[in-house]
This record gives structure tokens, sequence and C-alpha cells, in this order.
């Protein structure tokens, strides 16, 4: 089970952008972007708020994480 | 005409060059070195020496050279690919500490046989060693890319 789960999916289907779009956005690749979204990588917290800001919203609101 | 300003090597692309780089600095070093062990030793004069030395020169001049274009053609430095360096270190360390001992091993039961072998301890062969552990510093790196998800988009 993945450490988190994240909606930016969601959010860049909303957004109506591409993870190449995301990627250069926030100045990572796309391939973190795919794993971000896969919940296999658990990103630093300046991604994780530049991805939040991009989006307009909070990091809490992007990602859950498994209290277990 | 190819724009090497705008043209962007993956990381797996960049791994995948640096192999060969590394395989065939090897290769000019260790040949370097036979050369001039075989050769230079019967043949030492001014003409062989620019011969041998200059083909050494323009050999690691230009190849050094394609690999810095390389290098400056990179994908930008992300997170991911910190990671992957950092699993990539390790399991190169591991891989230096366990041929050390192996080797070790080996030399401590044969020393019979290993005291009656002579390696010839020349700049050449060390630099093609040096080159040979790179490719293979950079086969784990290429490892570790291809087991990063790059599938198209969903």
């Amino acid at each position: 089970m993945p450490e988190f789960i994240t909606k930016i999916k969601e959010y860049r289907a909303k957004f109506d952008m591409k993870q190449g779009d995301l990627a250069d956005m926030v100045g990572v690749r796309r391939e973190t972007i795919i794993r971000l979204e896969k919940g296999q990588y658990n990103p630093s917290l300046k991604l994780a708020m530049d991805i939040a800001k991009v989006f307009d919203t909070t990091v809490e609101e992007l990602f859950i994480f498994n209290e277990e | 005409m190819l724009n090497l300003k705008d043209k962007i090597l993956s990381y797996r692309q960049y791994y995948k060059i640096s192999i060969v780089y590394s395989i065939v600095s090897c290769i000019i070093w260790a040949v370097w070195g036979i050369i001039d062990l075989i050769i230079m030793n019967d043949n030492n004069n001014l003409f062989t020496n620019i011969i041998v030395y200059g083909f050494l020169f323009v050999s690691v001049f230009v190849t050094l050279e394609i690999y810095m274009i390389a290098s400056g053609m990179r994908d930008k430095e992300d997170e991911l690919y910190k990671e992957n360096v950092a699993k990539t270190n390790s399991s190169f360390l591991w891989f230096l500490f366990f041929t050390g001992f192996i080797i070790f091993i080996f030399a401590s039961i044969l020393t019979g046989i290993t005291d009656k072998i002579t390696i010839p301890i020349h700049q050449g062969f060390i630099g093609a060693l040096i080159y040979m552990l790179y490719a293979v510093y950079n086969g784990i790196a290429l490892h570790y890319e291809s087991h990063t998800d790059n599938t198209e988009e969903e």
C-alpha cells in the first residue's frame, strides 16, 4: 500500500494540465510526477508546496498520508 | 542542422553515453599502457614518442569533449534523480567493498600462485581500471534509471 495518496491527477484534470506541463512548472522531470501520482515517491516539502501553489490549494488537501 | 542548445538528453540516454565513454576511455588507456610497455621500451625515439603521446592526447581530448557536451545536455536535476544517485552511490560502494574482499580472499588462498604473477603497475593500466570502475558506476545508475517509470500519459 502506498505511503500516501495524492490528488494531483484529479487536480491536473481539473486544470487541464499534462504531467509534462506540471513537471516544467515545478522544475522536476515528468518521471517524478508519475511516481508522485502513484504514491511511490515521498516529495520534499518544497516540491509539495510548489505543486500546491500551482493548483492554488494546500499541501494537506493534495497529499493524504496513511496514519498506520 | 542539429541544435545542441535545445537538445535534452534523458538520464537513460546520458548513462548509456557515459558507459560507452568509460569503455572507450578504458580501452584507450589500456592500449596506451601496452604500447608504452612493449613498443616504447624497444623504440624509444622522438618520432615514436610523438606518435604515441599524440595518439593518447587526441583520443583523450576527443572523447572527453564529446562527454562534456553530453553532460551539458542532461535533463534537469530533479529530486528523483538525486534519489537515484544516492542509491547508485550506495550500491557502488558495496560493489567496491565486495570486489576488494573477493580479491583479498583469493589472493590469500592462492598465495603460492599469485606470488609468481607480476602485474605491471603502469599509469595506463591504472587509468583503464578507473574508467572500468566508472563504467560499472554508470551501469548501476542506468539500472536504477531503467526502473523509473516514464510511460506515456494516461
